[in-house]
């Protein structure tokens, strides 16, 4: 099979497009795109239309998923064509060449001989990847002959992974000899093992459980009889003990008894008794001795008391005392300050009457008063004064303002005087505006010339172009040429009698070829044997026939042998027999005819039949001839009237098709035309424009008053002309304009300046006047200054305040004279009635002398009401011991009484025998009380009675032994309490648990596992065994002729670094492959270079294809850039290969590397290699 | 009026088959299950107040040794005799062959019939309710006898109950123990045979009743759906109705997928999901044990060959997440079948050629095949036993389990070698 073209009719970039193989001719196709040209899409195109679009396209960016089309034309062996178009889709995908109907699959599959697209690509692909993969698989691998072997041929490079991980796999899950480590399958041996040792563990088997329920049984019942046992022991014991720790306690008990008796008649006095007396005794003891000191105490204090004295007239007049006890010091300090205060009234007056001198006044303190003025007045003149500069300053501020004002309009009258008069330019810039609106107009016109040119040019290119043409446009526009239907129509015509031509003469060789078998098989029928015929036994019939007649005529009418007629018949067949011989000889022919004719019956209907038909054949041989004649008239007639519509153009028309051509050049050519003169339309619109505007701005500028130069403007130079000149005059109006402003401002503002100037020289005037009367106050005149008005306001106010100051101090010492003869009366009245013996006394000392007097008499009159109070107390205290004393006495009076006796000194002894009495009967009760206790609930007397009855000693010896039994049968109850637990506690462990399920049910897991585990071991361990027989089987089939291809190839590859290659084996006795030096030496292919690894299996791979074209009909084969990595000379040695291997088998070679193409165009003989192209289909 | 339960192959403390443990399998779930079916077995008598408790035989694992499960078994008959609740009890094959039947000491609430003759039990309940029990034990594991005839008479007024452990003419998967046919049951004129052995629910006969409960608790892929045990209920005039009340606490269940038109992985995972879903609707709140059947003709065939312990994996995955962990996916088994088309003899001549044309040998002579089979002795000498026997067994001891085996290998090798070719 063969792919003569692919149409890339819609598909990735491309719509319409085709690459075409050099109709099947051998040759190395070299389909060249550099990258982004296309060539990974025409590569997948081409796989895609052989095995369909997948589901998802990356190629549906331009056309959408329902309009990808990918067609083309396949080539059988047999030389048929077969033309397919694929869709995307999920069925029916294929479909005809008008892509009108559904192919079915099987059309293309077939020519594909069933190879799916996976091996197709595997075995009929092969790229620079997989030659990688094979090279470094071939040199890493172990050089193993089968296995290099399987995956070239295969088309595998991955193929020893493939067989190295199946064997890792499967040993990772099992290995005959593993311990359980790294194999889960040997784990879950040592797994499964520990879990059913754990099953049996766990498990309680019947029999076990019977067993210690029984020993509990026993175990329990032991354990009852031991513990009533213990118990009635310990009852005996306890009792004996009990008798044996009453016999001392009943003896004590019995000695007390008597004792007491002897103590009858002494009373029982309360355990209180002694303590009370004592407490009594002690208290009366000490009441007499408080009794005692306190009259001792009275007799002191009155005593004290009668020694004090006090004065009550003086106390009476405390307060008047003490009231001028403390005037006294105020007093005396007026007296003191009365000379410091004459001083400064006299300062005073002198400083006054001074001033009053300074002020031009007489010197007497009364005239001060004259110059004192109100605050209004003092205000005004104050406030005047400190007007005063400001009323100068402002008068000369606005004087000065009005002459630098008139300095200033004189110099803008000086620069208006200067300027150039005003222009009009409004007419210009209107000018400018218009021409601005035309922006781009000389670019516009420029383009549209330009275009106009180019489609000039185009329009006699085209013309020329136009096939049988030879007149101008202009001629041709006018021109009626054929419509379109019509040359559809004799294209029509002309293809069904074509068709009718080329179908007669098809049959005409059909019916020859007939023939022509006809005629074979007719002469091979005959060669084989002569076929008898009807006629020929009729004939041999009649013969025997006569030659019986003429033995009739020999025999009954005796005509003789040598009779003419018989030598006549009888020479025919037999010229040296006898007649009679002859008919038996036709006889036998007879019946040998007819025996044949009987027994060959078919090969003579074959013989017949075939020369019917080849009658048959003739016969429409014949016919056909007369419809080829026929046909070819009608072909004849319709070319004719084909050249003669043409004829009116003077043209000898092409077949249909092309003149289909030429129409649809034809209008583009009046397209064209159409288009041409709108261009030349535009071109004159354009230049009117332009001189129109030019002119306008022109006159413009002209009537501004600015010439213009005489030179060929454009509309844009003249507008920036117009444009410049408008900016120059406008920007000296402009500037004028601004003076004149400036000037109208000015003259405005200098009557109000002048107005200022007059309005402050009237303020300085009236200020003065006002200045004049308020100072004439001061006896100051208009021209005094505020400084001088100032000093006499300030004189003035010193000397009233001096004044002032005078009078003060002077009424201070009239007070202090009146304050001291006051005092002095006050002394002498009081002394008068208290104490006349001070009165010659001076105040000052008479004062302080009463005052002592009266302090004494305060102190004595504090000490005796302190004494009072003291002897109140111990006259209390006097009374409450009496009080107690007699209470002491009553009470130790009762004590003796309790006693029985007469005198507290006795009580002692009393005491004392009373004391024993009690001790007695508390150890009596105590020993009573034992018993009881001993007794335990038996009546005293019974318990008593049986106590009597003992011997202590051999109650004591009962007793020891009684322990000892007891003690031996704690041992055992022990010894037995211990197995009930035991035997309980295994029990309670038996207590229905599933641990022994609970392990069941992990083995059943493990058995899971382990059944999944070993599956997939033995799938692995299956293929990897199946994968190395059928290598080994595959090694044994392929290798001989194969190895000495590959050998030149692999020379061929490395130019002659290596021989070849041949089989070797290594030291284990496998296969291997090595490489041959040219001295003979032999190179492992581990050891070669990646290089000559890629080289090996490149050479391997082309001659394993070759082999198998020997055996089936070739497919092609898609290369793509294969020779990445092989220097120049090396892809040429490939290429070389890559050609000769073409002519076996179609060779398409994509690539992306221009200098292939060259190196190819270098080496390889025209024919040897072609460079398909995408052209438009 | 009165109620009962008939319940029959208890099993109790026998394992659940063939679950391989994986991450997230619900493993905790199914522990114990035999036991916890007869805890509820124990709580639908006591909350439903029956009046007595029919135990058709079998109520332990043949060859299981462990007291532990007789304990646990008296543990619950005593729970029933805490209600008062009489249970009536016969050995079945298993019972027979197992030594803690006869050694364990039941309470007296449960009768265990004796295995000498068929007796009527002596239960007082029973008769004050007018019932009356008639069973026989097995005596030993393959009771070849037909025990029903040895059945006594009616007893006239009152209700008739035969206990009966047999597999009547034969039941696929069961031993033949016991054989007798309907008709003989039916002659005895009971009320209502109440029968053990058969794993499987089946109402054999409404007049007289003639019934399976089957098993109480699912224990592999063959017993699928929901087990138990049937509460049957008797009015006064004698009708009787049956009721069937779930006890297990896990179930299996078969899911077929059908990939016929399927083309994609995720298609089949799709179809897996919905069938999943399904089950889990049937059979809310209760873990389930499912195997996938994955049949149909499909392109998808070779891709799953291919790599089915992948595909494996990818359900398990895919059934946790739609189960929440509910589901243990036991297995998933590949039935698929190539798509018609691509059988197609194709020209391959190369080396993938020959090794198709080994396995078609392979295929075309067991011996061959035989001495395949025998480079995994090394595995089989230490493969317990329980793995190598059986239609699924690893000796592939069958010329159609070796051919079956080399039928998946294919696939399998043939993606190894081409996958990762892919250009």
């Amino acid at each position: 099979m063969k792919i003569l073209d692919l149409k890339l009719i819609a598909f990735g970039p491309f719509t319409d497009q085709a690459l075409s193989f050099g109709n099947g001719t051998p040759g190395l196709q070299i389909v060249y795109g550099p990258n982004e040209a296309g060539k990974s899409s025409s590569l997948r195109a081409l796989k895609q239309w052989l095995y369909g679009i997948p589901e998802r396209s990356e190629d549906n960016f331009l056309h959408s998923n329902s309009q990808l089309r990918i067609g083309g034309t396949l080539q059988r062996a047999d030389g048929k064509e077969i033309k397919a178009i694929r869709r995307k889709g999920r069925s029916k995908t294929l479909r005809c060449e008008r892509d009108a109907e559904v192919l079915e699959d099987s059309v293309l599959s077939d020519l594909l001989q069933g190879v799916n697209r996976d091996a197709f690509d595997r075995r009929f692909g092969l790229d620079h990847h997989e030659l990688r993969k094979g090279g470094a698989a071939i040199v890493n691998g172990g050089g193993d002959l089968g296995e290099i072997l399987f995956s070239a041929g295969a088309g595998l490079g991955n193929f020893s992974d493939v067989q190295k991980r199946l064997d890792e796999e499967a040993a990772s899950l099992f290995k005959p000899l593993g311990r359980g480590g790294a194999q889960s399958i040997n784990r879950m041996f040592t797994e499964l093992k520990e879990a059913r040792e754990q099953i049996k563990e766990r498990q309680l088997p019947p029999a076990r459980w019977q067993e210690v329920d029984s020993a509990l049984t026993e175990a329990e019942g032991r354990q009852q009889e031991l513990d009533r046992q213990l118990s009635e022991k310990r009852i005996l014991l306890s009792r004996w003990e009990r008798l044996a720790q009453a016999l001392p306690v009943i003896s004590r008990w019995k000695l007390l008894t008597g004792e007491l008796h002897e103590l009858a008649d002494v009373p029982l006095l309360p355990p209180e008794f002694s303590h009370e007396r004592i407490s009594w005794t002690q208290a009366r003891h000490s009441a007499l001795e408080t009794h005692a000191s306190a009259q001792a105490a009275i007799q002191q204090i009155q005593a004290e008391i009668d020694q004090l004295d006090l004065s009550q007239e003086l106390l009476e007049q405390r307060s008047a005392i003490t009231t001028l006890y403390k005037e006294l010091g105020s007093v005396q300090k007026a007296e003191r300050d009365r000379p410091g205060l004459i001083a400064s009234r006299d300062a005073a007056e002198k400083v006054a009457l001074r001033l009053l001198q300074e002020l031009g006044r007489p010197p007497q303190l009364e005239n001060a008063e004259e110059l004192r003025i109100s605050r209004g007045q003092k205000q005004r003149i104050q406030h005047l004064a400190s007007d005063c500069n400001a009323q100068i300053q402002k008068q000369r501020t606005a004087e000065e303002s009005l002459r630098n004002h008139r300095k200033q309009l004189e110099r803008i009258e000086q620069r208006l005087q200067d300027c150039p008069p005003a222009r009009d330019i409004s007419g210009l810039e209107r000018a400018v505006r218009r021409a601005e609106k035309q922006e781009g107009l000389d670019q516009r016109l420029a383009e549209s010339v330009s275009t106009f040119r180019i489609q000039e040019e185009q329009i006699q290119v085209e013309l020329a172009r136009l096939p049988g043409w030879s007149g101008s446009l202009e001629d041709l526009e006018p021109l009626a040429v054929p419509a379109l239907e019509t040359v559809e129509r004799f294209e029509h015509l002309l293809t069904s009698a074509n068709q009718l031509v080329a179908q007669s003469a098809k049959r005409d060789a059909e019916l020859t070829q007939q023939l022509g078998d006809i005629e074979r098989k007719l002469e091979q029928l005959r060669l084989e044997q002569d076929v008898p015929t009807e006629e020929e036994l009729i004939q041999v019939r009649r013969d025997r026939d006569e030659g019986w007649r003429l033995i009739q005529q020999v025999w009954r009418e005796g005509k003789a042998e040598v009779h003419p007629e018989v030598q006549a018949f009888v020479s025919r067949f037999a010229a040296d027999r006898t007649l009679d011989q002859a008919f038996r000889e036709l006889v036998a022919q007879a019946d040998l005819l007819s025996d044949r004719l009987r027994r060959e019956a078919d090969r003579v209907a074959t013989n017949a039949r075939l020369q019917a038909d080849r009658n048959q054949v003739e016969a429409e041989l014949r016919h056909c001839r007369e419809e080829t004649d026929s046909a070819k008239r009608e072909l004849n007639t319709v070319q004719q009237e084909w050249n003669s519509l043409w004829q009116a153009l003077s043209i000898a028309p092409e077949s249909p098709r092309e003149m289909r051509a030429w129409l649809h050049r034809h209008s583009q050519l009046m397209t064209m035309a159409r288009e041409f003169r709108q261009q030349r339309e535009l071109v004159s619109s354009n230049t009117a424009l332009q001189t129109l505007h030019v002119q306008e701005l022109l006159r413009a500028l002209e009537s501004a008053g600015e010439p213009f130069p005489e030179q060929a403007w454009s509309l844009e130079e003249a507008r920036h002309y117009g444009q410049r000149v408008a900016d120059q005059l406008g920007e000296g109006n402009r500037s004028r304009d601004e003076l004149l402003r400036q000037q109208e401002l000015l003259q405005r503002d200098l009557e109000t300046r002048e107005q200022d100037a007059a309005t402050a020289s009237q303020s300085l005037e009236s200020w003065r006047d006002d200045w004049e009367e308020a100072i004439s106050l001061l006896n100051l005149k208009r021209e005094s200054g505020p400084q001088e008005a100032n000093a006499v306001l300030e004189a003035a106010d010193e000397l009233l305040d001096l004044v002032k100051e005078f009078q003060q101090v002077g009424q201070r010492i009239a007070g202090i004279d009146r304050d001291a003869a006051e005092f002095q009366r006050s002394v002498k009245e009081l002394l008068q009635t208290l104490n006349p013996d001070l009165l010659p006394l001076p105040v000052e000392r008479a004062v302080p002398a009463l005052y002592d007097q009266l302090e004494r008499a305060s102190a004595a009159q504090a000490t005796l009401d302190a004494q009072r109070s003291l002897l109140q107390q111990e006259r209390e205290r006097e009374r409450s011991a009496a009080s107690k004393l007699e209470t002491c006495d009553k009470e130790l009076a009762a004590l003796c009484r309790q006693a029985g006796c007469e005198r507290v000194e006795d009580l002692v002894d009393i005491e004392n025998t009373a004391r024993r009495k009690s001790e007695r009967n508390a150890e009596v009760n105590s020993a009573r009380d034992r018993l009881l206790e001993l007794a335990a609930g038996t009546p005293l007397e019974v318990f008593l009675a049986e106590a009597e009855q003992q011997e202590p000693d051999r109650l004591h010896a009962d007793l020891q032994k009684l322990e000892t039994e007891i003690e031996f049968l704690q041992e055992e109850q022990k010894i037995v309490s211990e197995r009930v637990g035991q035997f309980r506690a295994e029990r309670q462990r038996m207590d229905g648990s599933s641990a022994a399920a609970d392990a069941q049910e992990r083995v059943e897991h493990l058995l899971a596992s382990l059944r999944h585990d070993s599956e997939q071991f033995i799938q692995r361990h299956l293929a990897s065994v199946i994968l190395r027989r059928v290598v080994k089987r595959y090694r044994e089939t392929g290798q001989g002729p194969v190895l000495a291809r590959v050998s030149d190839l692999f020379r061929r590859l490395t130019l002659g670094a290596f021989e070849g290659v041949r089989a070797d084996y290594n030291d284990s006795g496998s296969a291997i492959l090595v490489g041959v030096r040219p001295n003979g030496s032999t190179l492992e292919v581990v050891r070669m270079s990646e290089g000559t690894g890629d080289q090996l299996y490149l050479a391997l791979r082309i001659a394993l294809l070759e082999s198998s074209l020997n055996s089936h009909e070739p497919l092609p084969l898609i290369v793509d850039d294969l020779l990445v990595m092989f220097d120049d000379a090396r892809s040429v040695a490939a290429l070389q290969i890559l050609a000769e291997l073409s002519t076996r088998t179609q060779v398409i070679f994509f690539t992306h590397h221009g200098h292939l193409l060259d190196l190819a165009r270098q080496h390889l003989t025209a024919d040897q290699f072609a460079t398909p192209r995408l052209l438009p289909a | 009026m009165f109620k009962f339960l008939h319940a029959a192959d208890l099993h109790l403390d026998s394992p659940l088959k063939g679950l391989e443990r994986y991450d997230g399998a619900p493993v905790d779930e199914i522990r114990g299950a035999t036991r916890r079916a007869l805890q509820n077995l124990v709580a639908v008598a006591i909350e439903q107040q029956v009046q007595f408790v029919l135990i058709a035989g079998d109520v332990y694992d043949g060859d299981w040794k462990d007291h532990n499960t007789g304990l646990f078994f008296v543990s619950q008959m005593s729970r029933l005799r805490a209600a008062d609740i009489p249970v009536v009890v016969i050995s079945g094959n298993h019972d027979a062959a197992n030594k803690m039947t006869k050694s364990l000491p039941l309470p007296d609430n449960v009768e265990w019939l004796s295995h000498t003759k068929a007796v009527s039990s002596k239960s007082k309940i029973l008769a004050d309710l007018g019932v009356a029990v008639h069973g026989r034990s097995f005596a030993k594991a393959a009771e070849m006898e037909n025990l029903a005839r040895l059945y006594p008479e009616r007893k006239k007024e009152l209700f008739n109950i035969g206990l009966l452990h047999t597999s009547l003419n034969g039941a696929a998967g069961h031993e033949p123990y016991a054989p007798c046919e309907v008709a003989e049951l039916q002659q005895k004129e009971y009320d209502y045979w109440a029968l053990g052995h058969v794993h499987t629910r089946q109402v054999k006969l409404e007049h007289p009743w003639i019934v399976y409960p089957g098993n109480i608790q699912g224990r592999q892929i063959r017993e699928t759906g929901a087990k138990g045990c049937y509460l049957v209920t008797v009015d006064d005039h004698g009708t009787t109705s049956l009721e069937f009340q779930p006890l297990d606490v896990f179930r299996w269940e078969v899911c077929r997928v059908d990939v016929a038109g399927l083309t994609t992985g995720d298609d089949l995972l799709e179809q897996v999901s919905s069938g999943l879903s399904r089950l889990l609707t049937a059979h809310p709140d209760l873990p389930l044990a499912v195997r996938i059947q994955i049949v149909g003709e499909s392109t998808l065939h070779d891709r799953l060959l291919a790599e089915p312990v992948n595909w494996t994996n990818d359900l398990r995955a895919a059934a946790l997440d739609d189960s929440n962990g509910r589901i243990w996916l036991e297995k998933v088994e590949f039935r698929t079948t190539p798509p018609q088309s691509s059988d197609r003899a194709a020209r391959d001549d190369g080396p993938i050629g020959e090794l198709l044309q080994f396995f078609h040998e392979l295929q075309e002579d067991d011996t061959a095949l035989q001495e395949l089979n025998s480079e995994l002795d090394d595995l089989r000498r230490k493969l317990p036993e329980e793995l190598l026997t059986g239609d699924q067994g690893l000796a592939f001891s069958s010329p159609e389990q070796r051919r079956a085996l080399i039928e998946e290998i294919r696939p399998f090798l043939l993606n190894r070698l081409l996958k990762g070719n892919d250009r």
